[in-house]
């Protein structure tokens, strides 16, 4: 045998000892840890039975003034903070979900750096392209409403016929109000198309101010020729080509403008600054009451509580107790208050579709907007650890520091 | 805000409008049109519209092509010599032997990326090649111009068909139209002809889309690929490597042994099973995944391109291709080193050593 070979065995045989002792040790303070919980446990089990927490609740009840502030001021920051967040996620999804039944690559037309339609021309050219698999052209523009000075965006759709279109709730009302409730007559040079209306849809971010018609009847609305299109949805199978593709086509033709929908999807996913404007604002809004929330439970506990935890002491409570007491009496408030906060919000948001938030969100002109619910467990979970957990945490500390007082002394 | 920016935007790019094509003529009234009976607006050739193409048509046999294309396509290379073709100032016909042709002009030309337009008087040809470009040529280099360009403008057309047109022809074709008998015809323009008169569509693109699928896949039997992806089990595990296949749906190689489906995450690691068990498994059971399309085909037929800066799940890939123009457009672009078909991979044995070296 050579040394080398010795050598290693020697080596291995250390190593499995070493290994071997750290599993022991980790094995052990395992069991350890196991039991002091156990204990714990147990002890919890003891501590926590029927009449302790009767007990507790019936103290809250008593003592509610003190506690019915705290529970408002944590209800609205959790509201606001949860309205917020629900009414971005909703905008948030909506668009992401516009982009992903698009192409992979958008491609819009510019002149004299405007925006301007896609012909055939451009569109046989990227099809050429190895790695495209199709070119889908969209039609999809403005129809200027000179009533009343309104645009709706007209979107072609081509499950529908030649003879009538579909349109959303706001742009129904606003014909109503001229008295177009069956049909409506677009008017373009020349002539006037006359399509009824087939359908209202409620209007969702994707179909606010938004009018359905077949793509010929779009074309001619929006007087584009029948080699042209808004913009091409170019799809690519291989999502490594997308970056490729979107460049080859702009060096094909230096107008086209060609966006990946990834960038698209960035853009959407920051929609909204968070770090600054109205984000900022509630933030600072949402810590400040948090402050005199917390502020306006520590007196509370300071003040006049304080005889009663001396009272209860004398009787016989432990600090552990004490401390349970309190953090019983907490914790159903936090969690009173978040639920329903999140009750509340969800009604705002979804159901009376967020009257004055909606405006800081989108702007005016979309007063009849219906958000798409979407609850997003993570983030709710994450306000949750925000705000719940440091509160009950700020309340224990002064329980805890009331409960190792002198009796005697507290008492004076 | 971002999105009501890009809005407005949408809103104000939509005042342009773009004139029509230059080959178009108003209404039927201003050309001529020498065919008889039903099809006598569509091309005897490909069933375009004369009407949309009409100052590139020409006309020979008593026959009315949309292009010189068209024209060479049907005499089959033979230079022919009663040719009468649209003089693009009068829109009259005239002798193409004594028209002045302008190739190459920045105007768009029929079913070619090389226009020729012919006019009746020199004046007028040098007038349009000073304000566009081109050359002057006369009808047989023209015609030779036509045929230096057949091939590359039938590649450019037939990757347009598979693409796009073949679907959205049969796509129309279920939606509008009863069934057509197309045995029956004898020309594409007749079978549009038909098409025009039974099915629920009236603009030309969509007609001419129902027309070309019809003629070419229902007609003429050809077949286009519908292959969807090799669909991987979330179980899988590469037989070489022992990675989980279905993270990697685009590089997924499938190989059927004994009615047993295999998989793996890359062409790379199917070779090396292949070649250690090349008696036991039939070639025609092996398949991998097109770069390009992520679709299903046969390995044997596939193009493999080594060496590129594309890295699959195992690093160094052999990356396949449905065919070699595509092998090469990637080669190109991934900066590839070299292309191989199934059997030289199999068979040369420093192809997998290389490949493990790079």
């Amino acid at each position: 045998m050579k040394n080398e070979d010795i050598g290693i065995k020697i080596l291995t045989k250390m190593l499995m000892k070493l290994v071997y002792k750290i599993y022991f040790l980790l094995r052990k303070t395992l069991y350890a840890s196991l039991k002091i919980a156990n204990k714990q446990y147990k002890q919890l089990r003891s501590d926590l039975n029927k009449n302790f927490v009767d007990f507790s609740v019936r103290l809250l009840i008593k003592e509610k003034k003190d506690y019915i502030f705290s529970f408002f001021i944590f209800t609205f920051i959790v509201f606001i903070i949860t309205s917020v967040l629900f009414v971005s996620n909703s905008v948030k999804r909506d668009l992401l979900l516009s982009v992903q039944n698009g192409g992979e690559v958008i491609v819009k037309n510019s002149k004299s750096g405007r925006y301007t339609s896609a012909t055939d021309e451009e569109m046989d050219d990227i099809l050429q392209i190895n790695g495209v698999e199709d070119v889908i052209g969209m039609v999809d523009g403005y129809y200027n409403f000179t009533q009343d000075r309104r645009v709706f965006h007209i979107v072609a759709d081509n499950d529908l016929n030649d003879t009538s279109m579909i349109i959303s709730d706001d742009v129904a009302r606003e014909l109503k109000s001229f008295k177009y409730e069956k049909e409506f007559n677009f008017l373009v040079k020349d002539k006037a198309i006359t399509l009824n209306i087939d359908k209202i849809l409620e209007s969702t971010i994707l179909t606010n101010n938004t009018i359905f018609v077949n793509s010929d009847n779009a074309r001619e609305i929006l007087e584009m020729d029948e080699d042209e299109y808004s913009f091409l949805n170019v799809i690519v199978p291989n999502k490594d080509e997308i970056e490729n593709i979107a460049l080859k086509i702009a060096r094909l033709y230096p107008n086209l403008i060609a966006i990946p929908d990834y960038e698209l999807k960035s853009d959407y996913e920051h929609l909204y600054y968070y770090k600054g404007g109205i984000f900022m604002i509630l933030y600072i809004v949402s810590l400040v009451s948090f402050f005199i929330l917390l502020k306006n439970q520590i007196s509370a506990i300071y003040g006049s509580r304080r005889k009663e935890i001396a009272i209860l002491r004398s009787m016989g409570f432990s600090i552990r107790d004490i401390i349970l007491v309190k953090f019983i009496q907490n914790s159903i408030v936090a969690f009173a208050a978040y639920f329903a906060a999140i009750f509340l919000s969800y009604l705002y948001v979804f159901v009376l579709d967020a009257p004055l938030l909606r405006n800081i969100f989108l702007g005016s002109g979309v007063e009849d907007i219906v958000f798409t619910p979407v609850v997003d467990i993570k983030m709710l979970f994450l306000v949750f650890v925000f705000t719940v957990v440091p509160y009950l945490a700020a309340i224990l500390i002064p329980s805890w520091r009331l409960a190792i007082e002198d009796v005697s002394e507290a008492m004076k | 805000m971002n999105y009501l920016r890009y809005l407005l935007i949408v809103f104000l790019s939509l005042s342009a409008l773009n004139a029509k094509m230059f080959q178009s003529i108003n209404s039927p009234e201003n050309g001529m049109f020498v065919q008889s009976g039903n099809a006598k607006y569509y091309c005897q050739s490909c069933g375009m519209n004369l009407v949309k193409f009409y100052k590139t048509s020409h006309i020979h046999n008593n026959h009315q092509y949309c292009s010189l294309h068209c024209l060479y396509e049907a005499t089959k290379g033979n230079p022919p010599k009663d040719v009468k073709v649209v003089d693009v100032t009068s829109l009259k016909f005239i002798d193409a032997n004594n028209a002045y042709y302008v190739a190459g002009s920045d105007i768009k030309g029929t079913m070619t990326r090389n226009s020729k337009y012919a006019f009746k008087n020199l004046k007028d040809a040098e007038k349009f090649r000073k304000k566009n470009g081109g050359k002057n040529v006369n009808f047989s280099e023209a015609y030779a111009i036509a045929g230096e360009d057949f091939q590359k403008d039938l590649k450019m057309i037939q990757i347009k068909k598979e693409k796009k047109i073949y679907k959205v022809g049969e796509k129309l074709y279920k939606k509008k139209c009863p069934s057509i008998d197309v045995v029956k015809f004898n020309s594409i323009a007749e079978l549009k002809f038909k098409a025009k008169e039974v099915c629920k569509v009236k603009k030309d693109k969509p007609l001419q889309a129902i027309a070309i699928y019809l003629w070419d896949i229902e007609k003429k039997g050809k077949k286009v690929q519908k292959n969807g992806s090799i669909s991987v089990p979330k179980n899988a595990k590469c037989p070489v490597c022992g990675m989980f296949v279905y993270k990697y749906p685009k590089w997924a190689a499938l190989i059927e042994e004994d009615g047993k489906k295999l998989y793996f995450d890359g062409v790379k690691d199917m070779f090396k099973y292949y070649i250690s068990k090349k008696e036991k498994i039939n070639i025609e059971d092996i398949y991998v995944t097109d770069y390009f399309s992520s679709k299903k085909i046969k390995a044997k037929y596939a193009y493999y391109v080594m060496g590129s800066n594309v890295y699959g799940p195992m690093g160094n890939e052999l990356i396949p291709f449905r065919s070699e123009l595509d092998a090469n457009a990637f080669k190109k672009d991934h900066f590839g080193i070299k292309i191989f078909a199934f059997l030289q991979i199999v068979e040369d044995k420093d192809v997998m050593k290389d490949l493990e070296e790079l």
